[in-house]
């Protein structure tokens, strides 16, 4: 029984480590997480080991959902995902904003289509 | 050539057999085996044959019309306004023979079940430009000024230095899958797995000079095989690389951007700007400590690979980013916009 734990602990431990190593990246990408207006266009930042920049005009926008579960929910916060021509395969998507906020953006983008 | 090519393609669809006959040869059913390969042979032969005997394509007044199959037959005519570019694809072999592929691009219903009925695969080189110097012509007027438009210099080109340089980046993260499955097979007649407590017991009570040499001699493998493993690696993606990405191009071509890529298949397409829907600008931590990242165009268009995104930069400076975006009538990335985070929830 003990000879099994001694066994299995550098396992344990290399599973922690990887799963340490996940929520570390995952918390830098977090941070990195952001969205700007820029005239015509919307720009939204991601990732921390593979970044992105997604320069969006808004005229491209095809469709704007706003979305919440029940635990963004309690944390007041909500995520936009910009559907663009070409399917679901190509959204771009905010993942958390104050729900104030959220309905603010979407009315001013919806606003300005022509 | 056409017949090669049909023959690869079907010998790829066919592969399930490859199990049957892997069997047979393993159980040492011999005969059985050499029997099944020269029939699948046979017959991907003779099906290339047939097919190419009866594939028939003539271009119109305004459209194209491929006749193709052997059983069931299929009579396609693609209009030329429906096309939206044309694609030239040459491999190496078709190089070597003067040949190209046409692959015609209908906007998202082009390489859908049937890939290979809406592309003329083995015609000369000539012959496919013409048809796309014809399907443009036919398409708009302007067209007509990208065949004056003599050789500009490129929007963005890539020199062998900057290709070297991407497939460094490009570094094969499958070297720590391969790392893991030496361990498990080489691994177990050295004595080597990470994963058996007694390794590291050993490892901690090497006390005779016998046993510390043993110990420093595996070691020094375990050092070996890890530093190969990452020469593996980083050969591999620059290998990739450039037989990918040599002779990257950026040209202004008419109402789009004309991308020449490419070592031993050279392709080379034109993207339609006016489809563009989003650009993309991806970057690494290391990559952008440099100042380096990857411009891409997200576009209704289609692609060959990488899922509908069009690569317009595979590395590049944020200068020559903008300038590209400049080409295409976008503004550049403003320098410090005024970001809002994500809530922390």
């Amino acid at each position: 029984m003990i000879a099994q734990v001694l066994v299995a602990w550098p396992v344990a431990v290399a599973f922690a480590a990887a799963l340490l190593g996940i929520a570390a990246t995952r918390a830098l990408a977090w941070r990195r997480i952001a969205f700007a207006l820029d005239g015509d266009r919307l720009l939204i930042r991601s990732g921390w080991w593979r970044r992105r920049l997604v320069i969006l005009p808004k005229a491209r926008i095809q469709s704007i959902d706003l979305t919440e579960n029940f635990i963004t929910r309690r944390f007041g916060t909500a995520t936009l995902q910009f559907g663009v021509a070409g399917g679901r395969a190509t959204t771009h998507l905010i993942p958390a904003i104050p729900r104030a906020a959220a309905r603010a953006l979407r009315d001013d983008l919806l606003g300005s289509v022509p | 050539m056409f017949l090669l090519k049909g023959l690869r393609r079907s010998l790829r669809s066919l592969g399930g057999v490859y199990a049957l006959i892997a069997y047979f040869a393993v159980s040492g059913r011999w005969t059985a085996a050499i029997i099944a390969a020269l029939a699948i042979l046979l017959l991907g032969v003779g099906g290339t044959i047939f097919y190419w005997a009866r594939f028939r394509y003539r271009v119109g007044e305004d459209e194209i019309r491929i006749d193709s199959g052997v059983l069931s037959r299929r009579h396609r005519s693609i209009p030329f306004d429906r096309i939206q570019d044309v694609d030239i694809v040459q491999g190496p072999l078709e190089r070597l023979l003067g040949l190209a592929e046409v692959k015609f691009d209908t906007g998202g219903g082009g390489s859908g079940r049937h890939p290979e009925e809406g592309a003329l695969h083995a015609i000369t080189l000539q012959r496919a430009e013409e048809i796309r110097s014809l399907v443009r012509s036919g398409r708009s007027a302007e067209a007509q000024a990208v065949a004056g438009a003599a050789e500009r210099p490129p929007v963005y080109a890539m020199n062998l230095g900057r290709v070297l340089l991407a497939g460094l980046f490009n570094f094969s993260l499958a070297v720590f899958a391969g790392l893991f499955g030496l361990t498990q097979t080489i691994g177990q007649p050295l004595g080597i797995d990470p994963f058996r407590e007694s390794f590291w017991r050993n490892l901690s009570s090497a006390s005779t000079p016998l046993e510390q040499f043993v110990l420093t001699h595996r070691v020094a493998a375990i050092a070996a095989g890890v530093v190969l493993l990452l020469l593996i690696g980083l050969v591999t993606g620059i290998v990739r690389t450039l037989l990918g990405d040599y002779g990257f191009r950026l040209d202004r071509a008419g109402a789009g951007l004309r991308r020449r890529r490419g070592l031993l298949t050279k392709t080379d397409v034109t993207l339609p700007v006016a489809r563009a829907q989003a650009a993309i600008v991806a970057s690494g931590p290391v990559r952008e400590s440099f100042g380096w990242s990857e411009l891409l165009l997200q576009s209704l268009a289609q692609e060959e690979k990488s899922r509908g995104n069009h690569e317009l930069a595979p590395l590049a400076h944020p200068a020559e980013v903008n300038a590209i975006l400049k080409e295409i009538g976008w503004r550049p990335v403003p320098p410090a916009p005024a970001w809002t985070r994500v809530s922390p929830a």
